[in-house]
């Protein structure tokens, strides 16, 4: 027992936390970047030119198919980035490829008279898009792209193993190795996923909260 | 950049290609052994999680919230690092397998749950109304429909599960993502290894997402199954079928009965064509627009809920009658009999041959239908209703007949409001008439109007007759009227032309002017000699007015009760 509470000194803590900022930090960098790439694409691929459509559904289709440790080591190795950079540029390629999906269903619930009526007080479709129709469909895509950050941040815990990145998940693999009793490896590992389920946890209900507020404003 | 891909490391890499192969295979290998698990898990843990005890909820609530909220990467690390440590250690391969089987386990019974959600819970109640006990309603009659809705976000599972396989590759886990990992690190060539390792992996992924792309347009054309309020709605216009009340048998209950949504759309789709649908009906919520054209909308089926009942109802006798003919009282005889009868696929084939059948019996279904709709309805009405919905029955036809009925109803109390005022016109004229020989005896007005009073309700009671209503006596017995009417002369064409007019006027006139009229022909300060036979008039006018709207709005839901009835009556 004495084991367990020797771990819980303020310098392991502030460890740990320090590695949930990064992931946080990393996760939320991702999260910002693909929501702005994601935008770009699902406009390409509701567009009008054949070639945008094109390469905006290849883009798509191979960041949907392929697993994202692919890109992460494609991005750290190939194109030989610092590990933040890196983490955020993959993670933003393969997070924007489903965000594009959800922006293209958030774009889908905003009625097409939306369009109509911008377009017939003379906004431009840049206007059209910034000012009337992506405050709306951002309303209903809130959940989405909260379900889409929970994801990521359970994904970057990959990074510590792929680049060496010291997020929760390695600062959580670090302190393991400096502690070599069985209980203390168990209680480093039930905190290290403890942080990781209260974090995810509290951000799914939030998604459930929304969820139902939405539903309820819909329906009234 | 040029460099990463120069043609020697791509040389190299193609040298290993048995290895490449191997870790494709061993891929594939924990990605299908791992799917089994997870869907085993998943439909285990998703059955569950709609059981009526409440602990083994909270298990799968546990479960799934557990998994879905740590990352794959520490499950797995469970498996390597710490189990070891308990003395239960496992190779590579097999951690893949578990790990990444419980993992997608959890969203797998997510999916199953809401797949079971989405079938009405009039299923249920059907399925226990034939004697099936829970667990076999569950995995004879509801599973399988659930199916159809579970199989689209399966797939994309399941691309998911071979994606994340690659997470065994920070576990030397000797797969794909391992490979190319251990490959670029032994030989620094980081370019070709990965560009091949992406297209393997978009070879079985891209088909496992382009086929959820397809179930699920395939099951948006039946997308009722699936979403939330619309299905609820229809589920529940379909359940006006009371499920206890059929004697239908075994899967043909589960298919057709309370509800019969499955049966409806696949197997009573006749006609297709797409007439505008009934604003009544729960489905038009959906709106064409909702998903972009569908294959097949809801409203392209000819066959509501209620008939497709009707047509299982009808199958299960004829079920019933062939068992009893086959076996008497044969129990056994009887049980096997039903099992081989009454199964999915010749369920269904009946309903076909039913249906078909069904189109040649339509106009008689209709006829009766209107019949018992609308009883006042002209036969002409009815003859063209025929004509014109014979071929087909249909939520719109239904609508349009009583549509129909109702404007028939309509022109019938149109006329009868005529009949009436023009009687009590007829009577006031008759006032009118004897008025100038009374004028001059003014001062005996009291004992000349009782007089004419009598008369004049005589006259009254005629146009009474044609109403059954009493509110012509109370309307005229105010005295400073019945003054009126007596002390009124007036030429007797310019009468009639008023009268006439009142009487197109009537019809013309909305209900909220009515009102306004019959309280302004009611007020005392309206006795004015010449305009009062008018404003009486007019008052009896805008109340018949009023009274034909309510009649007609009793007669409308009468009728449209009475087609359901009918219906009914005929399926039992």
């Amino acid at each position: 027992m004495s084991d367990i509470a020797a771990l819980f000194t303020w310098v392991n803590i502030r460890f740990l936390l320090q590695g949930l900022g990064m992931t946080l930090l990393i996760s939320a960098l991702a999260i910002l970047c693909s929501v702005v790439l994601g935008t770009v694409i699902s406009v390409m691929r509701t567009s009008n030119s054949r070639v945008l459509r094109g390469v905006a559904t290849v883009y798509v289709e191979m960041f949907k198919n392929t697993p994202l440790l692919l890109w992460i080591m494609f991005t750290f190795f190939v194109a030989q980035l610092p590990p933040i950079g890196a983490a955020v540029l993959a993670f933003t390629l393969f997070t924007s490829a489903s965000v594009a999906e959800i922006v293209r269903g958030g774009l889908a619930s905003v009625p097409f008279g939306q369009y109509e009526a911008a377009k017939s007080q003379g906004f431009s479709t840049m206007q059209t898009y910034l000012l009337i129709i992506l405050p709306q469909a951002l309303r209903n895509m809130v959940p989405a792209l909260l379900s889409q950050f929970v994801t990521t941040i359970k994904d970057t815990s990959y990074l510590w193993g792929a680049m060496a990145l010291q997020e929760l998940m390695g600062r959580g693999m670090i302190l393991m190795n400096s502690y070599n009793s069985t209980v203390q490896i168990f209680a480093i590992f039930g905190i290290m996923a403890l942080i990781y389920f209260v974090v995810c946890f509290t951000l799914s209900q939030i998604v459930r909260a929304y969820q139902r507020r939405l539903k309820e404003a819909r329906t009234a | 950049m040029l460099d990463i891909f120069a043609p020697y490391k791509w040389e190299a890499l193609f040298e290993r290609w048995p290895d490449i192969l191997a870790a494709f295979g061993t891929t594939v290998g924990i990605s299908a052994l791992a799917l089994v698990i997870a869907l085993a898990l998943g439909i285990v843990f998703g059955v569950l999680s709609v059981s009526r005890i409440a602990p083994l909820r909270w298990v799968t609530r546990v479960y799934v919230e557990v998994v879905q909220n740590v990352p794959l990467l520490l499950q797995v690390f469970v498996f390597y690092a710490i189990f070891p440590l308990l003395g239960f250690s496992l190779a590579a391969f097999w951690i893949g397998v578990l790990a990444i089987g419980i993992y997608h386990g959890g969203y797998i019974s997510e999916v199953v749950r809401s797949g079971i959600g989405s079938i009405h819970r009039g299923q249920f109640e059907a399925a226990k109304s034939q004697g099936f006990s829970y667990w076999q309603s569950m995995f004879v009659i509801i599973l399988p429909q659930a199916i159809r809705i579970i199989m689209p976000p399966l797939a994309v599972q399941a691309a998911n599960l071979v994606k994340n396989t690659s997470v065994l590759a920070l576990i030397a886990g000797g797969e794909l993502m391992y490979f190319s990992n251990s490959f670029a690190g032994a030989t620094s060539y980081y370019g070709p290894v990965y560009v091949v390792a992406a297209l393997l992996y978009f070879v079985i992924c891209f088909p496992l997402s382009r086929l959820a792309l397809y179930l699920e347009r395939r099951t948006r054309s039946h997308r009722h199954l699936a979403t939330g309020d619309a299905t609820e709605a229809l589920a529940e216009d379909a359940l006006e079928v009371t499920p206890g009340t059929h004697d239908i048998t075994g899967r043909a209950a589960a298919d057709a009965l309370a509800g019969g949504v499955g049966t409806m759309f696949e197997t009573v789709d006749i006609a297709p064509a797409r007439q505008a649908p009934s604003p009544r009906h729960p489905l038009h919520v959906l709106g064409d627009e909702a998903d972009g054209p569908a294959e097949r909308g809801p409203m392209e089926q000819a066959f509501t809920g209620r008939v497709a009942a009707e047509i299982a109802d009808e199958i299960g006798r004829e079920i019933a009658q062939e068992i009893a003919e086959e076996c008497g009282d044969d129990e056994a005889c009887a049980a096997r009999v039903m099992r081989t009868k009454a199964g999915r696929v010749k369920a269904h084939r009946r309903l076909e041959r039913r249906a078909v059948a069904r189109r040649g019996v339509e106009s008689t279904v209709a006829g009766k239908a209107e019949a018992g709709a609308a009883a006042p309805a002209s036969p002409d009405a009815v003859a063209e209703g025929v004509r014109d919905l014979g071929a087909r029955r249909s939520p719109e036809a239904d609508e349009a007949l009583a549509s129909r009925a109702e404007t028939a109803t309509s022109d019938r109390i149109t006329r009868d409001v005529r009949k009436r005022v023009d009687g009590a016109a007829g009577a006031l004229e008759a006032d009118a008439q004897r008025a100038p020989a009374e004028a001059a005896g003014a001062e005996d007005m009291p004992a000349a109007s009782r007089r004419r009073s009598d008369e004049h309700d005589e006259a009254e009671l005629g146009a009474e007759a044609f109403l059954d209503n009493d509110y012509v006596s109370g309307e005229l017995d105010a005295p400073a009227e019945r003054a009126a009417h007596v002390r009124a002369p007036h030429d007797e064409a310019d009468f009639d032309a008023e009268s006439e007019d009142a009487a197109a006027r009537h019809d013309r006139r909305e209900r909220r002017s009515g009102d306004e009229e019959a309280r302004e022909s009611s007020g005392p300060e309206t006795v004015v000699p010449e305009d009062v036979d008018m404003e009486a008039l007019a008052g009896m006018a805008a109340r018949a007015a009023d009274d034909a709207a309510a009649r007609m709005e009793r007669l409308r839901r009468e009728g449209l009760e009475g087609l359901g009835k009918d219906k009914r009556g005929e399926g039992k």
